[in-house]
């Protein structure tokens, strides 16, 4: 409708899956990968192939104007530059590391951070390599460097996509090292107040994050509504400040941060530990065993899953996601390598479905938080009217997937929607590129 | 290294967590209808059966066959078209692909909206209309632009002599000489008094019209039970309350100022609400996916206009108006639908009020003239 904030949809989150057991180590890895390409961005490297490596030695350097480094996960040599799957979708080049299981650091880690001011903190945030851990992966000390001091830090707990149970299992296990990130990011950003974003209806980590937060005057529980996507960035930003931006919610003064993310500052700051290891939720109907698993960044999502018990017995048709299964990507080989980004992976099994033609139900634009009307896209882009597309905002599509998710009659709406917006955008650049 | 299909996210989806399908949508459309579909039959079949002699068997089947024969014929009509034109040759196939395209809607729908001792081959006739030439001629199930059962009802009403049939053998006995009360209604506007005696008291009290124990179509009559299937097709998540409820209310807004600028008593508003069918129109036609707007506002703005041109209509040629009214709206909805959707998706920009102010103007307009009208001044 015309005024109206965004409702979101809940959806079946079969989270029970993975939470059943408690969070499974894989450290041991034979070999590590790191990507010297990934999506747009290229990184130099620094070592070459017959180097030893430390564990935590900055092995890659962001090629760019974010220059920050990606560090080794596992001491050992390096062994091959070789092509192997990346979660994009894509065979990339990448780093191969042969693991030495030594696990000999370099030296600087075990620096707790001495003064802890703005400028040092974001410094450490940097050399340490760390990157959102959902997403698109944006270096997170570059957002600490806004123009002016920020108000209010939002941390994203609300996880909404099905299936991904790590900043559950981590808030359970880690909440003290969240606080004290929390604390540290507050000072690298200036903001005067935090808020714990979780779904209400998780009980058991509410009572855990308000215990942890009774002793804090700043830092508190925001509780949203459990429903799809409660985790996006605007939907959060809007909920709690009732204020709506234009692309960034730092116009307004607000900055949002992973659960995953804080812990890594933490360690950070107080061990100087870089980004090499994280929590990776595996589920999914397909898997033995669905639990989280913490990995050393670079390892084979293959080995992963062999090591946790393999896939059920008999899988027939099923698909390998990389990322959550409303926006990830779907890949044919299960040999894919873990990125600092990659939050999950899930083993969807084929459900037998036979689609039907649209039959203008209007479901999908109900559902849309951006307020599209997908059937309208689609209509416009077969068509190839690209003003009609501009006018209906097809270039504000966040691909959430909740179009294709409520059709009743199984439209892929949402690859229409996103053929829809590539098409858009690109007649858009080539018009504002001959003016 | 294990090998995987290729897809698309999103890989789930809500029909698999319990969420409506469009099978299940249609299913539960057939479960609503089937209360007003036994009602016609006691009604106008099995009542007059009992309480009169002289009544043949045949006559008090005749309602219920006459469903019947509307979903029959819209099946076998479009399995024929199947068979025929679209190389659906095997057996198996043929009733799963005719069952997949809904045909028995139609027919039902149809059978349901005609007067209730219409021929049965009127209703073969309408059925043809409906399933081949407005449905799978345009190109099947989500492609037809007019509501099918919609325009073959018009298109027979229009052409044949169906208004005779409108009084089971209960009825025609005391009541005002064959007249609906919709028809009579129109008769003592122009030349009689409008007043509860003259309107509503022939055919019983206003509890009866609610009920559906008056003259009407064959199904339409019963404002209660589309009442109980409009709550069932909510609750089944079928379709959104929003539709039908601000049709009707729209109407009876307009019914009340009419009222008022009339000097009528105010059964008049339960009077116009409970008769043409209006009620069975807002729940089971103006609720038609396909032909009908696909987003939220589009819907409301469809739905509007449909309640401003059935009070506009019932002062015109037919009295009935709610198919005539859903009909010409249908015929905006892709304009409609386009306008809606942009101003969606820009929220306050001035495209968005230019275009809401041009509706809000041309439904003020329609408005006053349908006001003026119901007072004679036209």
């Amino acid at each position: 409708m015309l005024f109206k904030s965004i409702k979101g949809v809940h959806i079946d989150g079969r989270k029970e899956m993975s939470i059943k057991s408690e969070i499974v180590p894989f450290l041991n890895p034979k070999f590590v990968y790191f990507p010297t390409v990934s999506g747009t961005v290229f990184y130099k490297s620094l070592v070459n192939v017959g180097d030893k490596v430390l564990k935590g030695q900055p092995i890659l350097q962001r090629n760019d104007r974010f220059g920050h480094p990606v560090c080794s996960s596992v001491s050992g040599e390096v062994s091959a530059i070789k092509k192997m799957w990346h979660p994009i979708g894509r065979m990339v080049e990448m780093l191969e590391i042969k693991n030495d299981f030594e696990e000999t650091a370099v030296d600087s880690i075990g620096n707790g951070l001495v003064e802890l001011t703005k400028e040092n903190i974001v410094e450490r945030v940097r050399e340490a390599g760390i990157v959102g851990h959902g997403g698109a992966g944006m270096p997170t000390y570059v957002k600490y460097q806004p123009v002016a001091d920020q108000e209010l830090l939002l941390i994203d707990a609300a996880e909404c996509e099905p299936y991904i149970t790590s900043d559950y299992m981590l808030i359970k296990t880690n909440v003290e090292e969240l606080i004290r990130g929390i604390k540290y990011v507050l000072i690298a950003t200036g903001a005067k107040e935090a808020k714990i974003c979780v779904k209400k209806t998780k009980k058991e980590i509410i009572e855990i994050l308000e215990n942890a937060c009774k002793e804090e005057s700043n830092i508190s529980v925001f509780l949203v509504n459990d429903v799809y996507p409660a985790g996006w960035e605007r939907y959060l930003v809007e909920k709690v400040t009732k204020k709506t931006y234009k692309s960034l919610p730092t116009e307004i003064g607000v900055l949002v941060n992973n659960v995953q993310t804080i812990i890594s500052v933490c360690q950070a700051v107080e061990q100087n530990m870089p980004l090499i290891e994280k929590v990776v939720t595996f589920s999914g109907e397909g898997l033995k065993n669905p639990c989280n698993v913490k990995v050393k960044i670079g390892s084979k999502a293959s080995d992963v899953i062999e090591s946790i018990g393999g896939y059920i017995d008999g899988l027939g048709e099923s698909y390998f996601i990389a990322g959550g299964p409303m926006t990830g990507k779907s890949i044919m080989f299960d040999e894919v390598v873990i990125t600092a980004n990659l939050n999950s992976i899930v083993i969807k099994v084929k459900e037998e479905a036979q689609a039907m033609p649209c039959i203008g139900c209007g479901k999908c634009a109900e559902a849309c938080p951006v307020f599209l009307t997908p059937t309208e896209i689609k209509g416009a882009h077969e068509s190839g009217d690209n003003d009609a597309l501009n006018a209906l905002n097809a270039s504000a599509c966040i691909q959430c997937g909740l179009c294709s998710y409520v059709c009743p009659s199984r439209v892929e709406i949402t690859e229409a929607v996103g053929k829809a917006k590539e098409a858009v955008l690109k007649a858009n650049a080539l018009k504002n590129a001959r003016k | 290294m294990k090998k995987f299909l290729l897809g698309k996210t999103p890989i789930v989806r809500s029909v698999d967590n319990g969420g409506v399908s469009t099978n299940r949508m249609m299913i539960d459309l057939i479960i609503a209808l089937t209360p007003i579909i036994i009602f016609a039959w006691v009604k106008n079949g099995l009542l007059p059966f009992i309480n009169l002699p002289g009544v043949s068997v045949l006559s008090m089947l005749y309602p219920l066959l006459f469903v019947i024969a509307g979903a029959l014929t819209s099946f076998v009509l479009e399995a024929l078209y199947f068979y025929c034109f679209l190389n659906v040759r095997d057996f198996k196939k043929l009733v799963k692909t005719v069952w997949n395209s809904y045909a028995i809607i139609p027919g039902i729908l149809l059978a349901l909206s005609l007067p209730l001792n219409t021929n049965v081959l009127y209703l073969v006739f309408g059925c043809f209309l409906a399933n081949i030439v407005f449905k799978m001629l345009f190109g099947g199930l989500g492609k037809n632009v007019f509501n099918p059962a919609l325009i073959a009802y018009i298109i027979l009403v229009v052409t044949f002599p169906l208004t005779n049939g409108n009084l089971n053998p209960t009825e025609s006995l005391e009541i005002v000489s064959g007249a609906t009360p919709l028809s009579n209604l129109t008769s003592n506007f122009g030349t009689g008094t409008i007043s509860y005696e003259t309107v509503v008291a022939p055919y019983g009290s206003l509890l009866d019209f609610f009920i559906g124990t008056v003259p009407g179509c064959l199904g339409g009559t019963s404002i209660l039970l589309c009442l109980v299937g409009y709550i069932y097709l909510v609750v089944r998540k079928v379709i959104k309350w929003q539709v039908p409820a601000i049709f009707v209310g729209t109407f009876a807004v307009m019914s009340l100022i009419i009222a008022l600028v009339n000097n009528y008593e105010l059964w008049y508003v339960p009077f116009q609400i409970c008769t043409g069918g209006l009620v069975f129109g807002a729940v089971f036609m103006a609720t038609e996916p396909v032909t009908t707007p696909r987003n939220p506002l589009g819907k409301i703005i469809f739905a509007v206009g449909c309640g401003l041109l059935t009070m506009l209509l019932r002062f015109g040629l037919y009295p009935d108006g709610a198919a005539t009214a859903i009909l010409l709206m249908c015929l905006f909805t892709p304009v409609i639908d386009s306008a809606a959707a942009k101003i969606r998706a820009n929220k306050f920009n001035s495209q968005s009020i230019i275009k809401l102010s041009i509706v809000g103007v041309i439904y003020v307009v329609i408005a006053v003239f349908t006001v003026l009208k119901a007072g004679g001044k036209f």
